[in-house]
């Protein structure tokens, strides 16, 4: 017979991954207006601020889980593993939403002419989004190994691309462009980590540091 | 069932007088009658910390907590084996004064039971009964105990009152202060608070923290949350066995044995 705990951590759990889908299609489209020069500032920041109000949902009800139901071990931990994780998927949002608004800020700008490694990079930091939703999915603690992998190569792609963008012959607005999205794309793929260390202490009990 | 203890303490190295070793269980085991209560009991209980005892009704906990005081002598189907060390006495031996035990460990109860006596009767019965003062020592010993139990300012100027004119958490207040007459190591408290409301609960539980500073308390409680609130060491109890041993924060946020994470989590009991 389930709890009524349990009625309310599968609430959570179903409005975070909510919320994840809604930050990988944030940061889809952020993605395709970046490199396909489309403005999509507008939709993102919806998506984005529906992103934020559903964090605050989560931690209004896992406040109001902690202080109804004073829960303890799994329950306790996945609750605090839920607010935080709460957040990280809100900075998907925001830093999506930033991506777009590069645009705003600097007007058009040139493309580089080879922008392999900063495709790479896109792709390499919205898997790490996506395996971080299909951990918080599963509840699987062991996907954070898979991720790991995969943000350590982000790590290297984001420097590869710095060092392009430090040599490269181009205009200061496309450097300035091109330096703030892979900025964020290096951060979004430490957020995906920091999920994923969540759900493996929620699970686990143990506290587990890729960073 | 899966015996896996996870002791806080290094039992195994246990030598007698240790001294922040209080109260140390080593395979202990009671019966009643026929009935196993308690099924090879080892573990090492700090001195000045609080130390919960927790677990489903009849699993033993309240018996484990009597025989810190020996308190279970009393039944006459009651058998113990094993030891049980009080600073590195074994206080099952033979040749030990139960009273002497007993003097050096109070007793708090679920419910409040004052004597049908005044305030200050009732803190003066045991130092009386002991023999410990008379006259100005004693009152010395009933403001000191009053005062230990945070009763004094409101009891000041009516020690002659009838104590069972107090509220609940006063009576129980005064229970500790009568236990702490007799200058006990060990409080031993069993479901102090249940018969209290919230506010006098979290007196009492604001007495057991400052209690800590000079006495070594052990506490039986069902309420999870007053474990988790205040105490620096948890014992899960199942069927008469100490499942686990660990820190409270363990305890209750990452506990290593199945059972303890069905107990707590709501899963059973």
């Amino acid at each position: 017979m389930s709890r009524p705990l349990d009625l309310g951590i599968n609430q959570i759990k179903n409005l975070l991954i909510k919320m994840g889908q809604l930050a990988d299609e944030t940061l889809e489209l952020a993605l395709q207006g970046f490199f396909e020069k489309q403005d999509t500032y507008v939709r993102t920041k919806a998506w984005s601020n529906t992103i934020l109000i559903l964090a605050e949902e989560v931690e209004d009800r896992a406040t109001e889980l902690l202080a109804l139901h004073q829960p303890m071990a799994t329950d306790l931990r996945t609750l605090k593993a839920y607010i935080k994780i709460a957040y990280d998927l809100e900075r998907y949002g925001r830093y999506a939403m930033d991506i777009s608004d590069i645009m705003n800020r600097l007007g058009a700008w040139e493309k580089l002419e080879d922008e392999e490694v900063f495709k790479k990079l896109a792709d390499s930091s919205k898997k790490c989004v996506d395996i971080s939703i299909e951990t918080i999915r599963s509840m699987n603690e062991k996907l954070i190994w898979e991720l790991s992998k995969i943000e350590a190569e982000t790590d290297i792609l984001y420097l590869e691309a710095l060092k392009i963008l430090s040599d490269v012959d181009a205009p200061s607005k496309t450097v300035v462009a091109y330096l703030l999205t892979i900025r964020y794309l290096e951060r979004i793929a430490d957020h995906s980590s920091y999920v994923s260390e969540a759900i493996s202490y929620a699970v686990t009990g143990k506290r587990i540091a890729l960073r | 069932m899966e015996r896996n203890y996870y002791v806080g303490q290094d039992v195994q190295g246990f030598i007698p007088g240790r001294a922040q070793d209080k109260v140390v269980f080593r395979e202990l085991n009671l019966w009643y009658g026929d009935n196993h209560v308690l099924k090879d009991i080892n573990i090492a209980i700090k001195s000045n910390i609080i130390t919960a005892f927790m677990g489903p009704s009849g699993c033993g906990k309240s018996t484990l907590l009597r025989c810190i005081d020996r308190m279970n002598d009393i039944i006459e189907i009651c058998r113990v084996e094993g030891d049980l060390y009080i600073d590195g006495k074994n206080i099952y031996e033979n040749n030990v004064d139960v009273y002497e035990v007993r003097k050096r460990v109070g007793m708090v109860f679920q419910k409040p039971n004052p004597f049908p006596k005044s305030i200050y009767d009732n803190i003066a019965y045991g130092p009386k009964l002991h023999k410990m003062a008379k006259g100005e020592g004693l009152d010395k010993i009933v403001e000191n105990s009053l005062l230990g139990a945070a009763l004094w300012e409101e009891v000041k100027d009516r020690l002659d009152d009838s104590a069972l004119g107090l509220s609940g958490g006063q009576q129980q207040r005064l229970c500790i202060a009568r236990a702490l007459s007799i200058n006990p190591d060990i409080i031993l408290m069993d479901e102090p608070c249940s018969a209290l409301d919230p506010i006098a609960t979290q007196k009492i539980e604001s007495l057991m923290r400052q209690l800590k500073e000079n006495y070594t308390v052990v506490l039986v409680t069902h309420n999870l949350q007053q474990a988790a609130r205040v105490s620096e060491m948890t014992a899960f109890m199942y069927l008469g066995e100490v499942i686990e041993f660990d820190s409270t924060k363990d305890i209750f946020e990452n506990p290593k044995n199945q059972l303890t994470e069905n107990y707590i989590t709501g899963k059973f009991g």
